[in-house]
């Protein structure tokens, strides 16, 4: 199976640097699909407002092992600069549901965001954990589900470590660019999110905190609890110019 | 760096059991796919930010296509 898969990738990969035009053409699409399935293509509906799902692990420099679900940096990056720069496009919904990842990827995925001139708006459904809040405060404007939580918890090191005061420092100045991001992008103080990261007593296996749903917004963390059609409006709001 | 609420352990568990995905292009979209055989694969996740091609029938996941 594995020898297989290997010869279907290297044939497949020469295919399609030979058909990139062909592909893209909706006439061609529409036959295949008629051939395929005997069915028309749905006429297509262009909508002014994207969505981005970050779902699972968000990978970055290393590539994490296959049964965890990812949502790539390099995925993520170049779409953000497509819509940033299509015209078509009047604003980004980001609807996360991340149990967080890698620290390099995460940021630069917010900062993206952050630096965005088009309108953006997330929404923490499920899960918007560790990574993830850097993430949903960096949209313009942030919902979070009734039930969805936020886990803000200290960054681990692990591997070698060696012991010596330099590793504690080092440690600390990676969370320092967690918390100022944070801080920086959304209503909280750097006071409160440092409390909520270092409590005890409410985490199982780790100090720091779990907030859900209307507990983020109080912390001012989020600005509103919501959903879909929240998100939407507010979206939409934000597209025509309001604040 | 990983600062994620999943244990290190689940995160670099050692599993046989997984699929050998691969992104292809499939009526002009990414898509994600699983080989069946040598002619077909799978769809396994659209790769996509605009929400109207969710609503295209032939590119949902479990759709059988002849390789692109």
């Amino acid at each position: 199976m594995s020898k297989g898969g290997r010869n279907l990738r290297l044939d497949q990969g020469a295919k399609t640097e030979d058909l990139p035009s062909e592909k893209d053409s909706p006439t061609s699409a529409n036959v295949e699909t008629m051939q395929e399935f005997g069915q028309l293509r749905l006429p297509s509906t262009e909508s002014n407002l994207h969505v981005m799902t970050i779902v699972g692990q968000i990978e970055g420099h290393m590539i994490l092992p296959p049964q965890n679900k990812t949502t790539k940096y390099e995925h993520i990056i170049p779409q953000l600069v497509a819509i940033e720069q299509n015209p078509k496009i009047e604003g980004l919904l980001v609807v996360l549901n991340t149990v967080g990842g890698d620290v390099e990827a995460g940021l630069a995925i917010a900062e993206m965001l952050a630096t965005m001139s088009k309108p953006t708006v997330s929404l923490v459904l499920g899960g918007g954990h560790s990574i993830g809040v850097p993430i949903a405060v960096g949209a313009r404007y942030s919902f979070i589900a009734e039930t969805a939580t936020m886990t803000i918890h200290p960054i681990r090191l692990t591997g070698l470590v060696i012991g010596v005061p330099q590793t504690f420092e080092y440690l600390d100045k990676m969370q320092e660019r967690v918390v100022r991001f944070v801080v920086n992008n959304s209503g909280i103080s750097t006071e409160c999110f440092r409390e909520l990261m270092f409590r005890t007593g409410e985490l199982a296996r780790d100090i720091g905190t779990v907030v859900i749903g209307k507990e983020a917004v109080q912390a001012r963390l989020i600005n509103e609890v919501g959903g879909l059609a929240q998100a939407l409006a507010k979206l939409r709001q934000l597209c025509r110019g309001g604040e | 760096m990983l600062y994620t609420i999943v244990p290190e352990e689940y995160i670099f568990a050692v599993s046989d059991d997984v699929g050998h995905f691969q992104e292809v292009a499939y009526l002009g979209r990414q898509v994600l796919v699983q080989p069946v055989d040598q002619r077909r694969c799978q769809i396994v996740q659209l790769l996509s930010n605009d929400p109207s091609d969710f609503l295209v029938t032939a590119l949902s996941p479990g759709n059988i296509i002849a390789f692109p």
